[in-house]
């Protein structure tokens, strides 16, 4: 679950406006904690020869023609974003997130998941389904993420409340 | 396709729904002001409603106070000075900012009291000074110095005159008031600069405004009744009200309508005046108070002579008001004074007390303590000193305690005995019985060499018997009781049948004669040894 922050999205704006450059070291220094996250994630992407070769994006035909797996287009997917996004359905707007962009690598993420590794596709995908419920399991971001231990959100936290603690005392000086 | 991401941190925007919830509220407060600006007209209307029925109730309320105060007055024989003691309420409304609502009641208090109209005005300015200086209201102050005129002083008390309740009583209320008016001195005049005396200026325009407008509206709605009373006007306020009700469907047109309705009462005002003169001028006079001023001239003559009288009796009924109060003070110091005297009498009467001197003579003598507690409590208790004699018997009923039962019960009680002192004698005769033994000689047998041993009798061991429990009590008044007899009850009285009769000695004496005398006849004579003390 994300840590709730109030006032952070105005104060990143502030730093827009007022010390881009400050906004910048935010900016980077949130990515610093989330690249590992994402450079693990994207190693946990099996290669093409490791999949079903049915699912190849030059094999898939029909439904499975417009999913088709292709591991650079996987791993690609796998990326991070360390500004605030637009207000979701519930009024959240995140700081920063992990995302699972292509459909390939959101198959691989989550196949076998809710239903269990049955059938014919899910168990024959390997990797390790890792996570805290049922919504945070996966076997690329999530499982990265899970074996962070939190350190990424510690970081993005820490950073937000040191740019805040930097533009205070900016503040003060003015 | 399910959103895959993970959010490390978030923060809480508000959720569209709010938004959209708060546009609604913003067009629901739109469409409220709309609405409020179209029921304002209905509200207006229901406020004027509302002023309406409060200005003529306030006018009833004054109307009704005012009947009452002129009543007061005309019983008072004082009807020519109506318009004198209206004039003084106006008056002192204005200076003091106190409504007449509050004056009138007051100033009939004081009124119906002392019976003079100067002098009740005199008090109510005093009143109104004391309730500025004390924060009482007038209402209980005047009635208060309306009782103290009176010769009830008690109610003068709460004024915190430095003054007892005997002094209350014994002072006359002039000097009572003295005292009050000299610790509330200033008060008035110092409450005239203050806010609140402002506010309660403004307070008696507003009411006399609204009695005003009371006044007016009444005469106006009695008139559309076709009527001249209160009731009437009663029903036209109704027929209003429920016009206001109805004009509430037709928002828009409410104020017009009550405009119109208003200027409808006008317009009938002044046709029933056109169109029915009225020739007693009873309609203009129904409502006003009676003036009690004579159109003639001589009506002030009138008034003066009256007041003139009124004042006359005002003045007897003080005077002998204040003559049964020094009367009743008076016969109190005679009372005190006569009781004085029966005690010096009785002081007197002690020195020839023939006991009295007897017990005085007694207690010169050697006396012990106890006898000399005994007649001293003695002449306390003929002297009706209760304190003391209490004091003395106590004391005495203490000594009874220490002295007497208690000295009883111990000079009852054994000496302390040896315990042991029996074991010389048992020892002896263990001895002896065990020499028995040896020698086989029984005890009081004489021994092979001649000497007999005598056996010892076996000495009593047991431990005297002490005064038990039940032998003691104690009885707060008398002290402790000493009963060794307690445990020892009277002997139980034995009734022994015989069988057979029972003779008298000199009949037995008579028999045992004739049987000797017939023995002796029949051979065998009695014989009586003297010397061997035998008979046979």
């Amino acid at each position: 679950m994300p840590v709730k922050l109030q006032g952070a999205v105005a104060l990143r704006k502030a730093l827009a406006v007022v010390e881009p450059t400050l906004a910048k070291e935010t900016s980077k220094e949130i990515s610093s904690f989330l690249k590992p996250v994402v450079k693990q994630a994207r190693g946990y992407i099996p290669s093409n020869e490791q999949i079903i070769s049915g699912w190849l994006i030059a094999n898939a035909r029909g439904t499975w023609a417009r999913v088709g797996y292709d591991a650079a287009v996987a791993r690609k997917g796998i990326t991070y974003k360390s500004t605030p996004s637009r207000v979701n359905r519930q009024g959240f707007s995140a700081l920063a997130s992990i995302f699972n962009k292509s459909a390939a690598g959101a198959i691989y993420e989550t196949a076998g998941r809710k239903s269990g590794l049955t059938g014919n596709f899910s168990p024959r995908l390997g990797g390790e389904i890792k996570g805290d419920k049922q919504k945070m399991q996966g076997r690329a971001i999530f499982r990265a993420f899970e074996e962070d231990r939190g350190k990424a959100q510690d970081g993005v936290v820490k950073a937000i409340f040191k740019a805040k603690s930097k533009f205070d005392s900016m503040k003060d000086k003015v | 396709m399910a959103d895959l991401r993970i959010d490390l941190a978030a923060e809480f925007r508000g959720k569209k729904a709010f938004k959209e919830a708060d546009q609604a509220v913003s067009g629901l407060d739109r469409a409220v002001g709309k609405l409020g600006k179209q029921i304002a007209g209905v509200f207006a209307a229901q406020k004027l409603y509302a002023f309406g029925k409060a200005s003529v109730k306030a006018f009833a309320q004054d109307e009704a106070a005012a009947a009452r105060l002129a009543t007061a007055v005309d019983n008072l024989g004082l009807s020519f000075s109506q318009t004198r003691v209206t004039d003084f309420i106006q008056n002192l409304e204005k200076t003091s900012g106190i409504v007449d609502d509050v004056l009138r009641p007051a100033m009939q208090a004081l009124l119906t009291t002392t019976g003079s109209l100067t002098k009740s005005q005199e008090l109510l300015n005093n009143a109104i000074q004391i309730s500025r200086a004390s924060g009482i209201d007038l209402a209980t102050v005047s009635q208060d110095l309306a009782n103290g005129y009176v010769g009830i002083t008690r109610g003068l008390k709460k004024y915190n005159t430095g003054l007892t309740q005997a002094e209350l009583k014994s002072k006359s209320f002039n000097e009572v008031l003295g005292i009050m008016l000299a610790k509330s001195a200033g008060a008035a005049d110092a409450y005239l600069t203050t806010t609140s005396y402002k506010m309660d200026v403004l307070n008696v325009a507003a009411d006399n405004a609204k009695e005003t407008i009371g006044k007016g509206l009444v005469d106006a709605f009695a008139k559309m009744s076709n009527g001249t009373t209160a009731s009437d006007a009663a029903k036209t306020i109704d027929n209003i009200a429920k016009a206001i009700n109805g004009i509430t469907s037709a928002v828009g047109g409410a104020i017009g309508a009550l405009t119109r309705l208003y200027q409808k009462i006008d317009s009938t005002t002044k046709k029933i005046h056109d169109n029915y003169p009225d020739p007693f001028g009873l309609r203009d006079n129904a409502n006003k108070m009676p003036a009690g001023r004579s159109s003639s001239p001589a009506g002030t003559y009138a008034r003066i002579k009256q007041q003139k009288e009124a004042e006359a009796a005002a003045a007897k009924r003080a005077k002998e008001l204040a003559a049964l109060q020094a009367k009743q003070v008076k016969a109190s110091k005679a009372l005190t004074a006569e009781q004085k005297k029966q005690a010096a009498l009785k002081k007197a009467g002690t020195v020839f007390d023939l006991e009295q001197i007897q017990l005085v003579a007694a207690l010169k003598g050697k006396l012990s303590e106890d006898e000399k507690l005994r007649v001293e409590a003695q002449l306390a208790l003929l002297n009706g000193n209760v304190e003391l004699a209490k004091k003395l018997t106590d004391q005495i009923l203490a000594a009874q305690d220490s002295s007497g039962n208690l000295a009883k019960f111990l000079a009852a009680l054994p000496d302390a005995r040896n315990p042991f002192q029996y074991l010389d004698a048992y020892l002896s005769y263990l001895a002896g019985k065990a020499a028995s033994i040896a020698t086989g000689t029984p005890f009081g047998q004489a021994q092979p060499n001649g000497n007999t041993q005598v056996s010892p009798t076996i000495p009593d061991t047991n431990v005297p018997s002490y005064p038990s429990d039940n032998m003691i009590t104690y009885n707060p008044k008398t002290g402790l009781n000493y009963n060794p007899n307690v445990n020892n009850p009277p002997p139980a009285v034995i009734n022994v049948t015989v069988q057979g009769s029972v003779i008298k000695e000199q009949e037995l004496i008579a028999q045992i004669q004739n049987g000797t005398q017939l023995a002796s006849l029949s051979g065998s004579p009695s014989q009586i040894g003297r010397i061997a003390g035998m008979f046979g």
